[in-house]
């Protein structure tokens, strides 16, 4: 099976409700959609796995009119992305409402490179982390950014850009921030 | 990341790059998911799917309430739980606007909490309602419910976390959230 297109396996799914065509899509495509969802969401595993879980189940509810203009794993990107979006702004408003911090995933006070870079991240507007999560962790090009977006290529490479020094201007701030 | 335009170092991008799969756990809740959706059947079943009905069925359950019932006889509750309603008033009525982007989250939340098993029942309130009263009652205009979730959780905190996602909250609406009492809710 793994030699099964992803189209053949999607088919497979719609038509015959082929549980392990599923399986082997999901083993394929969720190492990558959960890399970005954790980064996306601030580096919480649990919600990470919440919105890959609806992901998918968004991903099937819709299949039928995926017409692959893009490949599979740019159009499920774009779910992700969109479902994480959804989570930052539900776990925001609960957040206000508790007027405290609600189950928020906290990056602790460790001084290494992997954390530094990882709440630096966190710390980037929207824009900046989803352009450089897709690129960065997720390994997808300006062309297939830009499908998942709905911006341009060109926008998606100057994004990238600004949000590489952003990064690099947190993770100083960050670093003085210790020093002091 | 030592490069001017600030691109990322190996490590920066290992460090990035974080934890390699998601537990086993998602894929398994997923698979459950989808198969309460009609979208997968068990594997080595002898019955044909029918994808048609469970189509029907599921945009019959969001017309219905918010989509989610059909996840129910999926959820797990555990014995030690007890059942709150949650009921919502003002804000959106989700019929009214179908594919609106404020419905999916309605449904998000909702099928998260059902895959968990803290959700028992979901449903959306008809306007037409039939008001009976006592006639020596004093008549006080009250606000109209527009929908209900039952929730599960060990303590009123965990409800009351639960509750405080629901996206009504954040589309002008009002919830209350009330213990249920009885055999299966106290």
């Amino acid at each position: 099976m793994t030699d099964s297109s992803d189209r053949e396996l999607v088919d497979r799914v719609l038509s015959f409700g082929d549980e392990s065509a599923f399986r082997e899509l999901y083993r394929r495509h969720s190492p990558v959609l959960f890399r970005l969802a954790v980064r996306l969401l601030g580096g919480s595993d649990a919600d990470a796995g919440d919105v890959l879980q609806e992901a998918w189940c968004r991903a099937f509810e819709s299949l039928r009119r995926f017409r692959g203009a893009s490949s599979l794993r740019t159009w499920l990107g774009g779910v992700v992305v969109n479902c994480s979006r959804e989570h930052i702004r539900a776990r925001a408003q609960s957040r206000n409402l508790l007027s405290a911090g609600l189950a928020h995933p906290t990056v602790g006070p460790g001084r290494e490179a992997a954390m530094d870079i990882r709440r630096a991240l966190d710390a980037l507007p929207e824009g900046f982390r989803e352009v450089l999560v897709l690129h960065a962790v997720g390994g997808y090009t300006h062309e297939e950014i830009a499908l998942v977006l709905d911006i341009a290529p060109g926008t998606s490479k100057s994004q990238l850009s600004r949000a590489r020094r952003a990064l690099r201007s947190e993770l100083a701030a960050t670093q003085s921030e210790e020093q002091a | 990341m030592n490069e001017d335009d600030g691109r990322l170092s190996p490590e920066e991008l290992s460090a990035l790059r974080g934890p390699e799969s998601p537990p086993a756990s998602v894929e398994e809740a997923t698979v459950a998911s989808l198969r309460a959706m009609g979208v997968l059947r068990r594997p080595h079943s002898f019955l044909r799917v029918r994808p048609l009905p469970g189509l029907l069925a599921l945009c019959a359950s969001f017309l219905l309430g918010f989509g989610v019932s059909v996840l129910l006889s999926s959820s797990h509750p555990s014995d030690s739980q007890s059942q709150f309603l949650l009921i919502l008033y003002g804000g959106p009525r989700l019929a009214d606007r179908p594919g609106a982007g404020h419905r999916d989250e309605y449904v998000m939340w909702a099928r998260r909490l059902a895959s968990r098993g803290q959700l028992a029942s979901d449903g959306e309130l008809s306007g037409e309602v039939e008001h009976l009263e006592s006639q020596d009652k004093a008549k006080t205009p009250q606000e109209m419910p527009v929908g209900f979730f039952v929730l599960r959780a060990s303590n009123r905190a965990e409800a009351l976390q639960l509750s405080m996602a629901c996206p009504h909250l954040r589309y002008g609406g009002r919830v209350e959230l009330r213990p249920l009492l009885g055999p299966s809710g106290s």
